[in-house]
């Protein structure tokens, strides 16, 4: 397997991306503003040129005053863009070709983190925050139903640690992953959600994946000796069927992230100042890999929804595409 | 060598960039800005921990080595401090001590609590819950107080309101260094404390100070922030002094940070004794916040 890898430098901060129809069109949340680009269009990108996206650049703008508190996602069928605001969510064809919409959704604020959506796209599951006491805020969950208009907020979720939304179609609920413990809640939207505690080793990163074979947690974690493993873990109904800990040899794993489809996992490294990208298999042994050039810093890696060999990674100033050919 | 005191300001030009942090709660924050601090060829010169990949939270099984680490940090002198946990009034009972009308009041406590710090969970489980300033006996407290780490932000309490360790490291080094470019405090209200605004300056007066001006989430919304500002590149790390000390620099660095915060709430910084917050206003790092 071989990585064919290209970073683009971005003038503007990147705060998030999404596939729009297909690996080549994408949705990027660059500074306050979203745009949809096509891939193609940058991946010529001279080295050391930074992209200004919109009317003096590649882009089109979609959308204006998108604050890095509003979690906004693709909707599944039409691939219309969902922004919560206050009130209501705004949605927008991003490639131009219907009129914007707004759904009124009650009890909706400010301030939202991470969004999902499920199959149908009548519900989304929302990360916001809830003030403890003068001195503590966490963040919880909430559910706008797009049909009623209504916002329910799930009472026990709390978490100080950045969360993944998932919905898992098989089970018909919402997976919520904790990115620093590896533990999940599964919640059905209706009844109380159920923890999952993650192991106790020193899991420091964790991502979750839907894939053909349900929801796989992908833990990094630090043993006692100081050895690096990932840790992967099967999301049942109520608990995680954890496999055995795998060594990860070579730079420091900062992120696993796994396959939708294969056994795989996108390893972002870094050694000193260089980060690289890295396929491992199950068993830990690096498939491919390829090394960012200096300055190229990457945050996150996520897997295609469309393309099973294309990989994003972004960071705030760079977007990255990994492409893996056997 | 001549020895030089913490308040004189590194002026070595292209010294290597050194970096130092403590974690006390969710470590996520810490391990992406370590991450972008390495990328530039800096250096993690964090007691024990600054060779690992990953910066550990002062928690559980991590809080004896942690101990060790916050004691031996009092002799390193690093250019930038990243400093994150939970932080609060020493106890959540002292919002009873400051009321209006019989009724807690938020402005007097963040104007007038004396005492504040960074704290880990075993703390926050045990003393902040559930001590009070007359009532701190760790053998009456739930959880485990035995694993509390408490890091002052502000003058040390007597005796007689904490009996246990509050040092804070960049407080209370035992040994002259240079002083840091700048600090960043990522947890929860940390430049909203009147004195903790007071301390900071006191201890670093050419530092910028970059923290929380609310309650925040999670601390990768200080680390987000501050790599969204279009002036964080690797200039404003390497020398931050020349770039504030231009006028409107820091007013313009706050606006970068907030709008890269979430709205509701918002990041601040200080600089030269001056407080820069998110809805415009700039004031003496001392005064008194009032609501705007």
């Amino acid at each position: 397997m071989t990585i064919v890898l290209k970073a683009v430098r971005m003038q503007g901060a990147l705060h998030g991306l999404r596939e729009s129809r297909d690996a080549d069109h994408l949705i990027v949340h660059s500074d306050r503003s979203l745009f949809a680009i096509v891939w193609a269009a940058l991946q010529n990108t001279p080295e050391g040129v930074a992209i200004t996206l919109g009317p003096k650049g590649p882009g089109k703008l979609v959308a204006e005053d998108v604050a890095v508190d509003d979690a906004w996602l693709i909707e599944p069928k039409g691939q219309r863009v969902l922004i919560p605001r206050e009130g209501e969510f705004e949605s927008i064809d991003p490639w131009g070709q219907t009129e914007p919409q707004k759904t009124k959704v009650a009890g909706l604020s400010l301030g939202t983190f991470a969004a999902a959506i499920d199959a149908g796209g009548q519900h989304v599951l929302l990360v916001v925050d809830r003030d403890i006491n003068p001195d503590e805020s966490t963040y919880a969950i909430a559910l706008a139903d797009m049909a009623n208009g209504r916002l329910i907020l799930e009472k026990t979720i709390h978490s100080g640690s950045d969360l993944e939304l998932l919905w898992d179609a098989t089970s018909a609920t919402w997976v919520i992953g904790d990115t620093s413990r590896g533990a999940v809640w599964r919640w059905d939207g209706v009844k109380p959600a159920i923890k999952v505690a993650a192991p106790s080793s020193h899991i420091r990163a964790a991502t979750f994946a839907a894939t053909t074979e349900g929801v796989i947690v992908s833990a990094l974690a630090d043993r006692p000796t100081g050895e690096a493993v990932l840790m992967t873990g099967h999301a049942d109904r109520d608990r995680i069927a954890w496999t055995e800990p795998v060594p990860l040899a070579g730079p420091p794993v900062l992120q696993a992230r796994r396959h939708p489809a294969q056994a795989v996992w996108a390893c972002l490294t870094q050694q000193g100042a260089i980060q690289g990208i890295q396929i491992r298999d199950a068993g830990g042994k690096v498939l491919a890999e390829a090394a960012l050039r200096p300055g190229a810093h990457l945050d996150k890696l996520l897997w295609s929804v469309s393309a099973p060999t294309r990989l994003w990674g972004f960071g705030t100033r760079v977007l990255a595409a990994a492409t893996l050919s056997a | 060598m001549a020895e030089v005191g913490r308040n004189t300001t590194n002026t070595v030009a292209k010294a290597p960039i050194t970096f130092a942090m403590i974690e006390l709660a969710d470590s996520a924050d810490c391990n992406t800005r370590k991450s972008q601090w390495l990328s530039y060829g800096f250096k993690d010169v964090t007691p024990m921990f600054g060779k690992q990949s990953s910066v550990p939270s002062l928690n559980g099984g991590m809080v004896a080595k942690g101990r060790d680490m916050l004691t031996q940090m009092k002799d390193v002198s690093a250019d930038w401090y990243m400093v994150s946990g939970h932080h609060g009034a020493i106890y959540g009972t002292d919002y009873g001590l400051f009321t209006t009308n019989g009724a807690p009041d938020g402005t007097r406590v963040v104007n007038e609590e004396q005492y504040c710090g960074f704290f880990n969970e075993a703390y926050h489980e045990s003393y902040w819950e559930h001590a009070t300033r007359t009532d701190h006996d760790p053998a009456k407290l739930p959880g485990v107080p035995a694993n509390a780490i408490y890091v002052r932000t502000t003058d040390a309490a007597p005796e007689s309101i904490a009996a246990f360790d509050q040092d804070n490291p960049l407080f209370d080094a035992t040994s002259w260094a240079p002083a840091p470019k700048g600090i960043i405090l990522s947890a929860c209200n940390t430049l909203v404390y009147r004195s903790a605004r007071r301390a900071w300056c006191t201890y670093f007066p050419n530092a910028v100070i970059i923290g929380p001006g609310a309650r925040i989430a999670s601390g990768t919304w200080v680390a987000n922030a501050i790599a969204g500002a279009a002036m964080t590149n690797e200039a404003f790390w390497r020398d931050p002094q020349s770039i504030l000390d231009q006028p409107g620099m820091c007013a313009e660095l706050e606006k970068q940070l907030a709008q890269n915060f979430p709205r509701k709430k918002g990041i601040a910084l200080i600089y030269k004794s001056t407080l820069y917050l998110a809805d415009g206003r700039s004031m003496p790092a001392d005064s008194p916040i009032t609501p705007k």
